[in-house]
């Protein structure tokens, strides 16, 4: 394995060499500037949310996953009371 | 009882391991814990087979569109699981069942058992395609298996265990497993927890010695837990990531076409083991050349479908990648097989010139074009491309007071008006055309029988697929074959189409760039043209470029390759073996391109708003890192010359990154902008 190799998938779930960073500075340009034809173009939101899940992704799920199961734990609770009342 | 909840695959592999010396049996959960999917919805695997089923009845001359053929999938299923509800606890439904009613809906009588294996065959493909195996978690189930453990699959699914098996085959894990169980078998699923005691029942496992291990808390945990069986449940974050970022893409791409290409790319993404370290150029092979080649090829099959071509001939040397694109993608992509047939074809634009000239000669248009590149200089340059020899040409030469070596490119030194006029009165010379005419007859005929042992000529309709530029190899190629009134019709589909001399287009002979074409008004797609060459080694062919055809001396013909002991050849063998990770890397992603277009598209039709971004971002503005990782070492143009043109008079300021060196790369690199604006001037200008 050399010095520059990475895998093709980032650990971000992003694409080398082609990240959201560099589609959004590219979205600067095409907004300053003539780039070309690219139909609706990528949004601004699109690629904000996006980003916002490569790279914040991991603890926004871990906090989900740790809602979920305490609701699930609450319901348990509150059935087991239902059933001894 | 209650369920450990664990929240990586090595948590859960390590607490696995803590706990397997105290069990017999482990079971796994199939979806989501073994295999993963590309796609964050199971469901997405059912759109190209509802279009797969649409094909077949189009064939047979029924009108169902693939939104009609999905929707009745999905109300005979549902009908299905609401019967199952009535007798069993679960609603479940069992796939052979409710297709065959589908199809049955569908095609009436000729739903025989053969069409439902059919579709079912396509079904199973589509979702090998798109399942990969958790490494960390096969390579534990391994180890169990090693230990003697028994180890069991349990999956909640539509899919009966016979087709779970295929799927666990593919992804080498079914000799490692001892059973496997699916609620479509017997309607026992684990969501009700049923299925548990069944297969104890049938196993005759003992449940305080059986870990079950899943990613569901209620079937996977909660349920085992209620039999007396130890549950692991596998909740990752890095999972939902994953997911959520492939159904956002997804999601997007069905109201803005430019997400088409991106999320395309995001299913054909390498993962789990798949997607190991690689060099930069593995990566940029794979996220770059692949998507745009692949892309290309699905026009190419698309196109000739809609024309009813009936062969398509890859070019040499570049059609070598393209052919081997084409068999891995094609057939996944289309699976009616309403295809032509393919093959590839020596040809180069050396060999055709002279081929070119045996019956028409050596006409100005053909002549000029020698002169487009700045290496060639004079008529030793014309006979080096044509295939003439210059001693047999000198004397008429002289009858238009020319010589072998007088300039006629306005490029170099020497070049006066005159000579050009002289050149002009020359190829008007009757006697030096029967002289051109009478040169190249054999390579002419040479290359007839060669096209004949390929059965060139039993078609009506070809297509001939090449990078591109000027099509100057399909022009030659169209002069060479055009006085037989047996040619096809030549549907000429490059990569990209520069046209730096005007094609002589005719309904019998035309071309169409798909990536670039300078006929349609596109911007960002001209990008290519910083860096042709880069497309041209990506797709070469490692072995050396044809010469000549010649009649060989038992009446065939024979194809004359260039040697390759020089420094050209050399440099070009240097250039094959620094381009193998990246031409691997193009036939890699094309495994996977057919399913991940499949499932976010019908055709080529929203392709084009990514491909233009990929070219701009990576051509036009591309990091100095990337143009030192990717750029080639060495091309070979057959056409070009030696001679050395004359220097430009005035200083220039902005360079191609992809052609400048040292400093002036790097200030190309800072004025990318400026570059980029004087190339579309020069693309308006043109």
């Amino acid at each position: 394995m050399g010095k520059t190799d990475k895998p093709v998938l980032s650990h971000r779930y992003d694409l080398a060499g082609n990240t959201v960073l560099r589609l959004l500075g590219h979205w600067v340009r095409m907004k300053t500037s003539t780039m070309g034809n690219y139909d609706t173009g990528p949004g601004l939101l699109c690629m904000l949310k996006l980003g916002i899940l490569h790279y914040l992704g991991n603890p926004i799920f871990r906090v989900r996953i740790w809602l979920r199961n305490q609701y699930a734990l609450k319901a348990k609770v509150k059935r087991i009371v239902a059933k001894i009342r | 009882m209650s369920p450990e909840t664990l929240y990586s695959p090595d948590d859960l592999v390590a607490r696995g391991r803590q706990l397997q010396e105290d069990v017999e049996t482990v079971s796994f959960d199939m979806f989501d814990t073994l295999l993963v999917r590309r796609t964050h919805d199971p469901d997405l695997v059912k759109l190209p087979v509802a279009r797969y089923i649409s094909c077949l009845a189009k064939e047979r001359g029924l009108d169902w569109n693939w939104r009609e053929v999905q929707t009745l999938r999905n109300e005979t299923e549902s009908a299905m699981r609401a019967l199952t509800g009535e007798s069993y606890e679960d609603q479940e439904a069992r796939y052979p069942v409710f297709m065959q009613e589908t199809l049955e809906k569908i095609f009436g009588q000729a739903a025989d058992q053969e069409l439902l294996s059919q579709v079912t065959d396509y079904e199973l493909q589509m979702e090998n395609a798109i399942l990969v195996p958790r490494t960390k978690i096969v390579e534990w189930l391994k180890e169990l298996s090693a230990a003697g453990k028994r180890v069991i699959v349990i999956s909640d699914i539509y899919l009966p265990s016979e087709h779970l098996r295929v799927l666990l085959q593919h992804a080498g894990i079914l000799e490692h497993i001892e059973q496997v169980f699916s609620s479509a078998d017997n309607f026992l699923a684990k969501a009700s927890g049923l299925a548990y005691p069944e297969v104890a029942v049938k196993l005759d496992l003992n449940a305080e010695k059986w870990i079950h291990v899943g990613d569901n808390p209620i079937s996977d945990g909660f349920r085992p837990c209620e039999h007396g069986i130890k549950s692991l449940v596998l909740q990752d974050p890095e999972e939902y990531r994953r997911k959520a970022i492939a159904a956002r893409q997804y999601f997007y791409s069905t109201r803005r076409p430019f997400w088409k290409g991106r999320a395309i790319q995001q299913l054909m993404a390498p993962l789990e083991a798949e997607n190991c370290p690689r060099p930069p150029m593995y990566i940029e092979g794979y996220n770059f050349f692949g998507p745009l080649i692949c892309m290309y090829v699905h026009y190419v099959a698309e196109r000739c479908r809609e024309k009813h071509i009936s062969k398509v001939f890859f070019l040499s040397r570049e059609g070598w990648m393209f052919k081997q694109v084409w068999e891995k993608t094609v057939s996944a992509l289309y699976p009616d097989g309403r295809l032509p047939d393919i093959e590839y074809l020596y040809v180069s634009r050396q060999a055709l010139a002279g081929a070119s000239c045996a019956f028409e000669g050596l006409t100005q248009e053909k002549a000029d074009i020698v002169f487009l590149p700045a290496g060639n200089r004079c008529f030793r340059d014309v006979c080096r491309v044509f295939g003439l020899e210059p001693e047999r040409m000198q004397p008429y030469l002289a009858q238009h007071d020319l010589d072998l070596d007088s300039t006629l490119s306005p490029a170099h030194e020497g070049f006066s008006v005159e000579n050009r006029r002289a050149f002009e009165l020359l190829i008007r010379n009757q006697e030096f055309q029967h002289e051109v005419m009478r040169q190249n007859k054999e390579a002419n005929q040479a290359l007839q029988r060669y096209l004949e042992s390929l059965g060139f000529f039993d078609h009506d309709n070809v297509a001939l697929v090449d990078i591109g530029w000027l099509g100057t190899i399909q022009r030659f190629f169209h002069c060479a074959i055009k006085h037989r009134t047996d040619r096809p019709v030549l549907h000429g589909m490059l990569f990209g189409a520069s046209r730096g001399v005007v094609y002589p287009t005719s309904p019998d002979n035309y071309i169409e760039g798909f990536i670039f074409d300078r006929e349609r008004f596109d911007f960002a797609s001209s990008s290519i043209l910083y860096a042709r060459d880069l497309f041209e080694e990506a797709c070469r062919a490692p072995y050396p470029t044809l010469n000549a055809y010649t009649l060989s001396e038992d009446g065939g013909y024979e194809l004359i390759f260039r040697e390759m002991d020089d420094d050209i050849g050399k440099g070009e063998q240097n250039q094959d073996s620094h381009y193998a990770d990246l031409q691997q890397a193009i036939l890699d992603a094309a495994d996977r391109f057919a399913a991940a277009s499949s499932v976010v598209t019908q055709g080529t039709v929203g392709y084009r708003p990514w491909i233009n971004y990929l070219l701009v971002s990576k051509l036009a503005f591309p990091r100095l890192r990337e143009i030192h990782d990717i750029r080639h070492l060495h091309h070979l143009d057959d056409f070009h010359g030696a001679s050395k043109p004359k220097k430009s008079r005035r200083p220039q300021f902005l360079h191609n990154p992809w052609e400048a060196q040292g400093w002036r790369q790097r200030i190309a690199c800072m004025t990318q902008r400026w570059q980029f604006r004087k190339h579309l001037k020069n693309m308006i200008n043109r």
